[in-house]
């Protein structure tokens, strides 16, 4: 049951429909059943995975938090009869039993995503190595959304470490905030503290929820079925075979994936979005336009937000704020000055980051290299912004300047499109091969031949479609930069008659320009890979 | 507040409906099976109910080779060709409760040829839609897609624009196809009663495919179950044919046809090896497996006979229906003369009841006759 099946829209009207006859106290319950029917509809298989994921981060919680609350408790009661040394040493101790439990939890969550994602990579590197079968490939699939509802859960216990809120009370409420469905399959990942407590609340179906969410899921369709899928045959074809084509096409498929892969994620995200929006639930922004970034700091605060939004919690501020970096920046101070002490660590721990991140994305070379890219750029634009700063005031440029807007605007996109041949490409050779390719091989002029679109099987009528739908999503992103409020709540404060115009025209321009039915080619969402 | 609410749920209602409106207009106008096969069925409602003396089920075999309007100016019988192209014979008691469903028909003639496609039949999913989508929306057509659909397909079945909302690539298509039927909807009712042609004889000249006509255990089921229904429904007037073709049964495969129809109680022809017919193989088919026009007139008067000869047919109707019927005749004939013409001058183009024939088809019928005169004239000179 696919986010863009009729079946998984029918589903979500019966829920809806059960969520609005149920109490207010109750209706948690009808969000729950839904988030395991689902589940269990699309991957009954690996149900336990998700049950076992939520029973130990659960488990791990509440003990954790009595851990936590007894040495607390202990502590008070030794209130004047201890000394400071002694009471340092008791809160060492307490950490390390608090780091051991929490560490307890996070291993095997994190160990059986790792098992699970990357066994089958290293079976068949050590097979090619040693030229046998040495290590058995076990056939393993990954169950569905587990990316995702780990991370989420295991935002949860490190929150719970630090104290941030209570731990849940109740294990079928914290089931439901790791597996609520609409978010299951690619995320948005959400913390505890936002998410949970719209859960339980169970607020009250609202016209202008259901409006909003409604806009919402058709703009999620149309940038899914009319862009994206129109477009994923052309993005399969040339990477696997790009001997077979010129640099041209191969570039051609690089920007091609990057209006594919954005329209495709922010898209399934905000059916996402749209589908909770009707349970009166709000679920953080994933995509902030991230084309318009002027830098890819600023590309990584707009792509995948919530993603980023956790690995800056969770990862690079744990790092960079550890005792081995904080050493690191005092010898660097001694060495080096104040600003390379202080821009160093920071740098490496955004580059740590980044590695994350690309082997998150798979067991590949190319992902290493992807981390590594973002990664790298990031640490050395890091290093160099005052440097830049110093030129940009000699060249007298301001940061209004229009065409130094554009400057920018082209090269993060450059910069990311690069990062892309890493998606595209089999492996990390080719990827370099294609981006040599792309370089060294370009004939422009074959944009122009008839059979240069069949060749990358696009017809001229899907062409047509997709640049008409991207100037549609150009627009809208133009109107949502300059705005503070969301372009569907501003459609919503319009008349009946403009707002009706605008979802009949949306949602016939996906039932007609939609890629699917008998004969399309349907695509997964892409991230729902990992 | 409870205005308010009264307020909103009219609005709703009435976006609803446009949206309810927009969905059946654009399910209509994307839809496209192919033009024939949609008028061949769609003109069967246009019908009068319980006129049609004689039903005529199969493929393209019956609509090509026999007209209604033709065999109604001789013998008096009303009679309907429900055919499409490549019908598959899994289909046929769908197409018998289809007419049964509005006529009462004294005599329901099969043309067999459907038993033989295969259940790996290429067009598999094309010919069902030919059948389902263009039957009405009922009761009958959701059952008939529960048997004939697999599950997850069903769906694409039942919306149809799912299917066909793709055909925005094709504009032309599907202006084409409002404009032929638009073309079709002319008069109340369809004046050649289902049929379809080519105006050539080229097939003289061309090799004859040789197929393998064997029925096989896909054919016999289909075929028993056809047999069944008909007992089950309590017709006791059918007829299994086999319409003229170039390349013939084989005497194994029409004495199996014939054991299984006969024991059913049902009457089977073969009309391939009957040369009563006076089908000439050089000038009388446009290809191996249909006749042109001058075939079709020479079996549809064959056949006519062989059914007012063989069955009771009461040929008795309203006043307003036998109106109906002669203006039908009368407009077949002209445009079969045309169409004789064109086949002599081996224009070769496909031809539809609906197609837009042009010029008063009186006066073609005039120069025709002149014409015939000409070449008959020239022919027998030939010959002597």
């Amino acid at each position: 049951m696919s986010y863009t099946s009729i079946n998984y829209l029918l589903y979500v009207a019966v829920c809806l429909l059960l969520y609005g006859i149920f109490p207010k106290n109750k209706r948690w319950w009808v969000l729950l059943l839904a988030s395991m029917g689902f589940y269990a509809i699309v991957c009954l298989k690996y149900i336990g995975f998700i049950i076992m994921t939520a029973a130990t981060t659960y488990g791990g919680g509440l003990w954790l938090e009595s851990y936590i609350e007894k040495k607390d408790a202990y502590l008070k009661s030794q209130k004047g009869k201890w000394s400071k040394e002694e009471k340092s040493a008791f809160k060492d101790k307490v950490t390390i039993g608090k780091k051991r439990i929490c560490a307890s939890v996070l291993v095997l969550n994190f160990g059986v995503l790792a098992f699970l994602k990357y066994f089958n990579f290293f079976a068949d590197t050590i097979n090619s190595i040693t030229g046998r079968t040495s290590v058995p490939n076990l056939g393993l699939f990954l169950p569905l959304g587990i990316s995702f509802y780990t991370f989420q859960s295991m935002g949860y216990i490190i929150d719970i470490y630090r104290k941030k809120y209570k731990a849940e009370r109740n294990y079928l409420k914290y089931l439901l905030f790791v597996s609520f469905f609409p978010q299951i399959v690619q995320g948005p990942i959400a913390f505890y503290s936002d998410l949970a407590h719209q859960l339980y609340e169970g607020e009250r179906i609202r016209f202008e929820n259901i409006k909003q969410g409604v806009l919402l899921i058709t703009w999620g369709f149309f940038k899914k079925l009319v862009i994206a899928d129109r477009l994923v045959g052309a993005v399969q074809t040339v990477p696997n075979d790009c001997d077979s084509f010129s640099g041209t096409a191969v570039l051609l498929t690089a920007l091609i994936y990057a209006v594919q892969l954005y329209a495709d994620f922010s898209g399934g995200i905000d059916i996402s979005r749209g589908v909770a929006q009707l349970f009166g639930i709000n679920m953080a922004e994933n995509f902030k336009r991230p084309y318009f970034a002027k830098d890819i700091s600023d590309y990584w605060h707009r792509w995948h937000i919530t993603l980023g939004a956790w690995l800056r919690e969770y990862l690079f501020y744990p790092v960079a704020m550890s005792k081995p970096f904080q050493k690191m920046g005092k010898a660097l101070k001694a060495k080096f000055g104040m600003k390379i002490s202080k821009v160093l660590p920071v740098s490496l721990a955004s580059l740590i980051t980044f590695l994350v991140v690309g082997i998150w994305h798979g067991a590949n070379w190319k992902y290493v290299a992807f981390g590594v890219w973002n990664g790298g750029i990031i640490m050395v634009s890091t290093l160099l912004e005052s440097n830049f700063e110093n030129w940009k005031k000699k060249l007298h440029i301001e940061n209004t300047n229009k065409p130094f807007i554009a400057f920018q605007l082209f090269r993060t996109f450059l910069i990311v499109l690069v990062g892309y041949y890493f998606d595209i490409a089999p492996d990390f050779s080719t990827a370099m091969h294609m981006m040599f390719m792309s370089v060294t091989d370009l004939h422009l002029g074959e944009l122009l031949s008839k059979d240069f679109l069949t060749s990358i099987t696009l017809s001229r009528a899907d062409l047509i479609v997709v640049l008409a739908a991207m100037a549609v999503m150009l627009i809208v992103s133009l109107k949502q930069e300059h705005s503070q409020t969301t372009l569907r709540e501003q459609i919503c404060k319009k008349n009946f008659v403009f707002q009706s115009l605008i979802f009949i025209v949306l949602f016939y321009a996906v039932v007609i320009f939609g890629s699917y039915g008998p004969g399309s080619n349907p695509a997964d969402f892409y991230y729902m890979q990992f | 507040m409870k205005s308010n609410k009264m307020k909103r749920a009219v609005k709703l209602s009435a976006l609803g409906i446009v949206m309810l409106l927009l969905f059946v207009l654009l399910s209509w106008v994307m839809q496209y099976t192919a033009i024939s096969s949609e008028t061949h069925v769609r003109n069967f409602y246009r019908e009068p109910e319980n006129t049609l003396d004689v039903a005529l089920i199969g493929c393209s075999e019956v609509y090509a080779d026999f007209s209604p309007p033709i065999a109604y100016d001789e013998y008096g019988f009303t009679s309907y060709n429900l055919a499409f192209e490549a019908a598959p014979g899994h289909l046929y008691n769908s197409m018998l409760d289809t007419f049964l469903s509005r006529q009462k028909p004294q005599v329901v003639v099969f043309e067999v040829n459907g038993f033989f496609y295969n259940s790996d039949h290429p067009y598999q999913e094309g010919v069902k839609r030919k059948w389902i989508d263009n039957i009405k929306k009922d009761k009958q057509w959701f059952e008939l897609i529960q048997k004939e659909v697999p599950e997850d397909e069903r769906v694409d079945y039942y919306v149809g624009l799912l299917k066909y909302h793709d055909n925005w690539k094709h504009p032309m298509m599907l202006a084409s196809r409002q404009y032929q039927l638009w073309l079709n909807n002319k008069g109340d009712v369809s004046m050649m009663k289902s049929f379809g042609t080519r105006t050539t004889t080229d097939s003289a000249v061309k090799k004859t495919k040789k197929r393998k006509h064997k029925l096989g255990e896909y054919g016999i089921k289909n075929l028993t179950a056809t047999l069944e229904h008909c007992k089950e429904l309590g017709l006791e007037n059918v007829l299994f044919i086999r319409a003229p073709h170039k390349d013939k049964f084989t005497p194994e495969t029409d004495a199996e046809l014939k054991k299984l129809i006969t024991d059913a109680g049902y009457d089977y022809v073969n009309f391939e090896y009957d040369e009563n017919i006076g089908i000439d193989e050089n000038t009388d088919y446009y290809n191996g497996d249909h006749l042109n026009v001058f075939g079709n007139e020479k079996n549809t008067l064959y056949l006519g006979k062989y059914l007012v000869d063989h069955y009771d047919i009461n040929t008795t109707h309203s006043e307003k229906v036998d109106e109906q019927w002669h203006e039908c005749a009368e407009y077949t004939h002209n445009i079969f003369d045309i169409l004789k013409k064109k086949t002599l001058e081996e224009e070769d183009v496909q031809y539809n009841e609906f197609c837009d024939f042009g010029k008063s088809t009186l006066s073609l019928r005039k120069k025709y006759a002149e014409f015939k005169n000409r070449f008959s004239g020239e022919s027998s000179s030939a010959k002597e």
